[in-house]
């Protein structure tokens, strides 16, 4: 008999499945403690919410709100829910399908960060609710609303109490329930009777055709958990995540029809003639194209200018990127550079330092024109994008060409791919921690799945990963884009910048050393920029010396030629590391890691995209935090910011 | 009791042992009693079934009748009596009966056909890492085949043919191929699934016609039925009778036989040098323990590599020099868990071996080496080696050959239809291909700098490494030079043409020298011995230094990194024109294509002396030449070139008269005399109105003199003259060089930058250098200046008459002024730092023109 112990032993231990013999073992796994969680207080108060509790058991939401996690539950009082009811028809809960009751539940709830009211901006939180929605905040005087619609009046949501902090998060009590608009972008502004000529050139050129995809089905998010090694569990100084999905966003700007009436254009064939006379100087080769499909044509021009493939709210136009990091004083304005549909072109968001003023679309200094956005009509959601109104005439012109080709545009890696702000990467950090400063530990690293990014293509073996900005990262607006490859296999990959209007340039990548990195070959547009670059060089390494350090240079301008001639920069004082630890300084061009390299001058004969391609050659890191691209005119008279 | 039925309830038996086992306390069910539907033995049941009585033979000849009859659990491939007679008619040990079996080849059969566990097929790709199950991902498992059951006596020519073996050739020893297990290789339909193997990656792998789904083969063997459980294991039951295939290496040197034209046996010699014989004392004592007789050592052959193998020489104290990524002949392969994965080799046969040394890329090495791969050095081999040399056969499937990238990250081109014979081993698969695949080193520009006798210098600058953060070694300019992507043209001047290079510091000191570097073999370095140069008549002299040693490796880096870059062109350079630009921004000049092209820089045309190719290399990434002389680039500097022509007099007065107070400078002190203060990293043109253009010029009120300026009293109008002349002046100078003889229409940047905000002729936008328009019709340049929009604008033409167009300057940058510095000879300025620190840290170029007219924006 002992030979069949011995067998089914021998199957066992080849099975790998036996348990431990230590029994006592088991209750360490479990765990007690006392706080309430949000689930918990919503059950416990049935005074304020019995028929949201209700909805939630009804939707098998409750068991998440009592678990462990990170949530932000709006909560609404059983008078909002009966409201509701009323509003829809219905007698109670149980006249609604479950699908319905299901999207209802997860409007109100954020599953994975904690936002707390601090956290709260005029405009758009950038987290996602369970419905993939995203919620609004409006604040006034004396009431905070939620999900503001204009048309509503007092009839919105607004915040009867805020901040209940539970264990596993945060819950904000609402009058009334959230009902997001379910449709998308194109069929929402087709309703905003206000912009109708916009809309009638938006349907007639074709573009509205441009702006209807929502999501791409075929990522599956469980494909990729293998490459998340690291879970906020683990208590690191960061930890891991991979995207939730590959959304598709969209943004559109939009001129009301008094602002349209301003410019004598009251109705398609009076734009039609305002988009000739703007295009027509830009493009004259393309003046005689009639047909308002073609992408060639003015018209259709004038309103692709106007969408821009990544969902871009008030605050995630570029306020959502002035982190910490970014030294708020005069002179050192903030500038993100947004292609939109319309070929190869770009939008110039400012930030004005010395103002306080932010979203200053295509500034020019000659005139001191500028575009914002409408102070009443913004962050207007949809299931697939937000749309604005812009203030005044939102075009390509000779002059914004001008302008935008005759000036330092300094890229942040992370504004080149869409699908980091789509996805609610970019921009975003109140899924890492809710203290007060929200770059603090843990940071957040996103394992980027092949292929998720279009723009960057990328080796079997290369790994890409999105660093949220982190306070110990001495990075341009804190984040980076982070490659590598595992042990033994180098990285490889290309990346299609932003459009760049045509023109000479000097390109520089700008990058962080960290005794980690390797070696590897840049090419711009498949020529080789130089020797291969030893990313692991420190400044010192390519002739910085710290400002100030040599009395005969005492800001550091012969130390800058200096470098230049190497082929190498500092660092623009625009930024700093928050937490000086792994690098100091008190802006990045007194830190001794940060460095931007000259890829060389370039000349484009005509606007476009370009390929930045990086070859590994030994085992180590590759960072890109940024990349500039400075019209050789604007050479002499650059600053160092 | 069906099979099925007879698992299920074995598993749940397992199921209740294993919670049984869990609580460690309860008695177990069938301690005293054994379960009536658990079946016979393996041994029982094949001994009763009539069919595989030469299988049982082989388990009563080798006494296992017991071990498989009664205790353990093990996993057994069987071959019934039909497969044996299969077996017979057709087999490499040429047996045809069992009787002929040798006790070695049976227990060849057998011991390679049980594994020592029990595993139902769906359970073999499960293997456990010691910290993990990993369900799926296994396609090997050890078998009980034992390395010394079969030990030949080799010598003579058997024996691989390297020094480590010369003192066994007469006297012969025996050896084992390898001392470590033998796994079987297996495809599950889980394993093939979780790697995306495609049917037609198996098919190539093992010769199949197709795959079927689910079906499992043990190498190329299909199970045919599978699962028969038995009391003591598991039986499977195979198409044909199971022969251990050898490792790679083996098959390689063996694999001459059926069809020549597919004969690996040279790649199978350049892998035999880097193997040696080990004294095997772990195998001569098993050995001798069964075989009292035995007296004589067992040797092991072990080839030299990072991954099994030896690191070692075969005294096991030395390190060996040259490491092969893995040692091919190593059964038991394995880069994290044998189980998971092997090897892969892409060996070419012998014709494509011989093929590539006679034609194309490869005839650089094969000149060299006399058309025969044995004689070429390890030290060349061993990449080319590697490049073919896999570690894991999961990442170089067919379907993945395009993926393929070798250990510098070159892609690896291999293509379906260069495999023209496969063969699975217990160590790996082995791809025989008809084509090779040379590393970069062989095939690009660099190649034959690395493998030619007489490029030793700029081999050895070409080679200067540094350790990256990996610790591996990288050559900036061979990584550079080995982008496949780019295209380049690199001209390489040869050791004994290296003689007279004159060092660009030292020609802008008081005792200027011309260089001459020089290869010392015995230390492998390059040294520089300095003669002294008469820049009059420009006369080399005696011998007057020489800097050599380590401490000067940086100075000899940095003028030879110089050199190479004015010797790189990103490019073609045959496409037709008679200028290039190079990467160091020099200007060449280029006459003739192939061999009988003459290469100029600008000293050369200067003093008429011409850089001659003596060969062309046609490369994978461009083309290499070999030229008779270092090209010399231009050592005069703008303001030389200027200030020293009387007919650029007028222009030189203006550009040279802007006031010391004036921030916007033309000329700064730099280099050998003076820069250009403006000019980067670049080449720019240079474009200068004769004496009679200016004076006409300043007659006409379109510009005023210096003198007129200076004497303005109004202090605000003085400046917005002084500036103005400056944008004037600035306005000559064009970003990129142009050339007289070349065709161009197309507008320039000028080194002047548009102030206001009205329309220009070229459309020129505030902030923005304004324009130049340059048409080439291939005799002279015709220039269109910017200018008021609706207004004629200036224009101009390139003035040949008196031969000053073309005209190549060159202005440096140096880390200090070359007063800072000692003379050569060790005079000149007492405090100044030795020659030998002195550093070119960049430069720019220009072309200058005369043109016979002034260019006005304005």
């Amino acid at each position: 008999m002992k030979r069949i112990l011995n067998t089914i032993l021998l199957i066992g231990i080849l099975s790998g499945v036996f348990v431990s013999c230590d029994s006592d073992d088991v209750g360490g796994n479990l765990y007690t403690f006392t706080g309430e969680m949000v689930g918990q207080y919503l059950q416990n108060d049935t005074v304020q919410f019995s028929e949201f509790v209700r909805l939630l058991d009804t939707t098998n939401v409750m068991g998440l709100l009592n678990s462990y996690g990170s949530y932000t539950c709006f909560a609404p009082t059983n008078d909002a829910m009966h409201a509701f009811y009323k509003e829809k028809g219905k007698n109670s809960l149980s006249d609604f399908s479950l699908d319905s009751l299901q999207v209802i539940a997860y409007d109100h709830i954020i599953d994975g960060a904690v936002v707390l009211y601090s956290n709260f901006i005029d405009g758009r939180i950038p987290e996602i609710t369970m419905s993939d929605r995203n919620i609004t905040i409006h604040f006034t005087d004396s009431v905070t609303w939620v999900n503001y619609d204009e048309a509503k009046g007092n009839e919105n949501a607004y915040i009867i109490n805020k901040d209940v902090v539970k264990h596993n998060g945060v819950l904000h009590v609402i009058s009334k329930v959230l009902n997001p608009s379910r449709e998308g972008i194109v069929e929402a502004i087709a309703k905003e009777t206000d912009f109708s000529i916009f809309y009638q050139a938006l349907i007639e050129t074709g573009m509205a055709d441009s702006l209807l995809k929502i999501e791409d089905e075929t990522y599956d998010k469980t494909e990729y958990a293998y490459l998340i090694t690291k879970t906020l569990d683990d208590g690191s100084w960061y930890y891991e995540d991979i995207p939730d999905a590959r959304r598709y966003r969209y943004t559109v700007l939009m001129e009301s029809n008094e602002t349209m009436n301003a410019n004598n254009i009251y109705n398609i064939e009076d734009l039609k003639t305002y988009a000739a006379g703007i295009y027509d100087e830009v493009y004259p080769e393309d003046a005689n194209v009639r047909e308002i499909t073609d992408r060639h044509n003015s018209l259709n021009r004038f309103i692709a200018y106007h969408l821009i493939d990544k969902q871009l709210s008030k605050f995630t136009f570029i306020d959502a990127y002035d982190t910490d990091h970014m030294i708020r004083t005069p002179g050192r304005d903030m500038y993100e550079y947004v292609e939109t549909m319309c070929p190869n072109t770009l939008i110039e968001v400012k930030k004005e330092r010395a103002t306080g003023t932010t979203n200053i679309f295509n500034y020019l200094p000659e005139t001191g024109d500028a575009l914002y956005l409408s102070d009443t009509f913004y962050d207007k959601t949809t299931t697939n994008g937000i749309y604005h109104e812009i203030d005044g005439m939102l075009v390509y012109s000779k002059q914004v060409d001008n302008m935008l080709s005759s000036k330092r545009l300094r890229f942040d890696a992370a504004s080149f791919f869409p699908e980091l702000t789509n996805n609610n990467m970019r921009g975003s950090r109140y899924k890492q921690n809710t203290t007060s400063s929200l770059y603090d530990t843990p940071d957040l690293k996103y394992q980027i799945p092949r292929n998720y990014i279009a723009r960057i293509t990328s080796s079997e073996q290369t790994v890409v990963q999105y660093l949220t900005p982190y306070y110990k990262y001495q990075d341009y607006e804190g984040d980076e884009i982070f490659l590598t490859a595992s042990t033994g296999k180098l990285y490889d990959f290309s990346i299609i910048t932003p459009p760049i209007p045509a023109g000479t340039y000097e390109i520089r990548f700008g990058y962080l050393t960290n005794g980690k990195r390797g070696v590897a070959q840049l090419y711009f547009d498949n020529i080789p920029c130089g020797v291969p670059l030893n990313l692991n060089k420190s400044a010192v390494d390519n002739g910085w010396e710290e400002p100030g350090s040599d009395s005969s240079d005492p800001y550091g301008y012969d130390n800058d030629k200096y470098m230049s001639n190497l082929g190498y920069m500092k660092a623009p004082a625009c930024f700093k590391v928050i937490k000086a630890d792994w690098t100091s300084g008190e802006n990045a061009r007194y830190c001794n890691a940060a460095i931007r390299k000259i890829l060389g001058t370039f000349t484009f004969s005509e606007a476009g995209h370009h390929v930045f391609a990086i070859k590994g050659l030994s085992g180590g890191e590759f960072m890109f935090d940024y990349m500039e691209f400075v019209p050789t005119s604007a050479l002499e008279s650059e600053d160092i910011y | 009791m069906n099979v099925q039925c007879h698992l299920a309830k074995l598993l749940t038996v397992f199921a209740i042992a294993v919670a049984l086992l869990s609580s460690c306390k309860d008695e177990y069910l069938y301690d005293s009693q054994e379960p009536d539907w658990l079946g016979s033995s393996i041994y029982d049941y094949l001994s009763s079934n009539g069919n595989y009585t030469n299988y049982v033979k082989l388990v009563d000849d080798l006494n296992y009748k017991e071990i498989l009859s009664l205790t353990g659990s093990k996993t057994v491939f069987v071959a019934s009596d039909s497969a044996f007679n299969e077996f017979y008619k057709s087999n490499s040990w040429g047996v045809t009966s069992y009787d002929q079996l040798t006790v070695s080849q049976k227990k060849y059969l057998f011991k390679f056909s049980m594994i020592n566990n029990a595993y139902i097929l769906s359970r073999l790709a499960n293997y456990y890492s010691g910290t993990a199950l990993y369900e799926g991902f296994a396609m090997r498992q050890v078998t009980e085949l034992n390395a010394i059951d079969s030990i030949p006596f080799l010598q003579g020519d058997d024996l691989p043919q390297n020094s480590y073996w010369d003192s066994r050739k007469s006297k012969g020893l025996y050896l084992l191929r390898d001392n470590t297990d033998f796994p079987i290789a297996f495809f599950t339909q889980a394993f093939l699934d979780k790697y995306s193997f495609t049917d037609e990656d198996l098919s190539m792998l093992l010769g199949l016609e197709s795959h079927v789904k689910n079906d499992v083969y043990i190498f190329n063997n299909k199970v045919i039925q599978k699962d028969i459980v038995c009391k003591n294991g598991y039986i499977h039951v195979l198409s044909s009778v199971l022969v251990p295939p050898t490792n790679m290496a083996q098959y390689v040197e063996d694999n001459n036989g059926s069809d020549p034209s597919l004969s690996t046996k040279i790649f199978a010699k350049l892998l035999d040098h880097f193997c040696a014989p080990f004294y095997d004392a772990g195998s001569t004592s098993n050995y001798n323990q069964l075989h009292p007789e035995f007296t004589d050592s067992i040797f092991v052959k072990h080839y030299f590599a990072s991954n099994g193998g030896s690191t070692l020489l075969p005294d096991n104290k030395t390190s060996a020099p040259n490491l092969l990524v893995f040692d091919p002949g190593w059964n038991s392969y394995k880069s994290t868990n044998l189980e998971a994965d092997m090897a892969a080799m892409f060996v070419p046969t012998d014709d494509a071996m011989k093929n590539f040394l006679h034609s194309g890329i490869g005839a650089v090495l094969g000149e060299k080496f006399n058309y025969d791969w044995d004689s070429i050095p390890d030290k060349i081999i061993l990449p080319f080696l590697k490049r073919h040399m896999r570690t894991s056969l999961i990442e170089s499937v067919p379907s993945k050959f395009t993926k393929m990238v070798d250990d510098e990250n070159y892609a690896l081109p291999v293509e379906k239809n260069h495999i023209v014979k496969t063969y699975t081993g217990v160590n790996g698969e082995v791809y025989v291909t008809n084509e090779v695949y040379p590393p970069v080193d062989y095939i690009s520009v660099y190649s034959p700098v690395l493998y030619s006798d007489n490029s030793k210098i700029m081999n050895w600058a070409i080679d200067i490494s540094e350790t990256s953060v990996d610790g591996t070694e990288f050559a900036f300019y061979r990584l550079y030079l080995n982008s496949l992507v780019s295209n380049y043209s690199l001209m390489i001047p040869t050791d004994e043409y290296f003689d007279s290079y004159l060092d660009p510091i030292a020609y802008a000191q008081n005792v200027p020298a011309v260089l001459k570097f020089w290869y010392d073999k015995s230390k492998s370095v390059v040294n520089a011995t300095i003669y002294s140069y008469d820049k009059t008549t420009r006369a080399t002299g005696d011998s007057i230094g020489l800097i050599s040693g380590s401490s000067y490796k940086s100075f000899i880096k940095n003028r030879l990194w110089q050199l190479l870059d004015s010797h790189i062109v990103v490019g073609d350079i045959e496409s037709g024109n008679e200028y290039y630009i190079t990467k160091a921004n020099d200007i060449i000049k280029i006459e003739g294509s192939g061999t009988n092209m003459k290469i100029q820089g600008g000293q050369d045309i200067a003093e008429n002396t011409v850089a001659a190719v003596s060969k062309v290399f046609r490369q994978e990434n461009g083309n290499t030449y070999f030229l008779k002389k270092p090209i010399q680039p231009s050592l005069r500097s703008v303001y030389k070139i200027l200030s020293e022509t009387p007919e650029f007099s007028k222009f030189f007065e203006l550009l040279s008269g802007v006031p010391d107070t004036c921030v916007s400078q033309i000329f700064a002190q730099q280099g050998i005399d003076y820069r250009i203060k403006f000019f980067n990293a670049y080449q720019y043109t240079v474009y200068v109105p004769t004496n009679d253009a200016i004076n006409a010029a300043i007659t006409a009120g379109k510009i005023k003199d210096w003198q007129t300026i200076y004497n303005m009293t109004n202090e605000a109008a003085r400046s917005t003259a002084i500036n103005k002349m400056i944008r004037f002046l600035k306005y000559h100078f064009q970003d990129n060089a142009v050339f007289v003889g070349q065709t161009y229409n197309a507008e320039y940047q000028s080194a002047t930058i548009k102030n206001d905000n009205s329309d220009t002729y070229w459309g020129t936008a505030k902030n923005k250098y304004l324009k130049i328009g340059v048409v080439g019709d291939g005799s002279t340049l015709k220039l269109t200046a910017d200018g008021p929009s609706g207004s004629t604008p200036a224009s101009a033409e390139v003035d040949k008459s008196n031969g000053l167009y073309n005209i190549i300057a060159k202005d440096y940058i140096f880390a200090k002024l070359p007063t800072a510095y000692k003379n050569v000879d060790g005079t000149g300025n007492v405090s100044g730092t030795a020659f030998s620190s002195s550093t070119i840290t960049t430069s720019a170029s220009a072309v200058i023109h005369q043109i016979n007219n002034v260019l006005t924006f304005d």
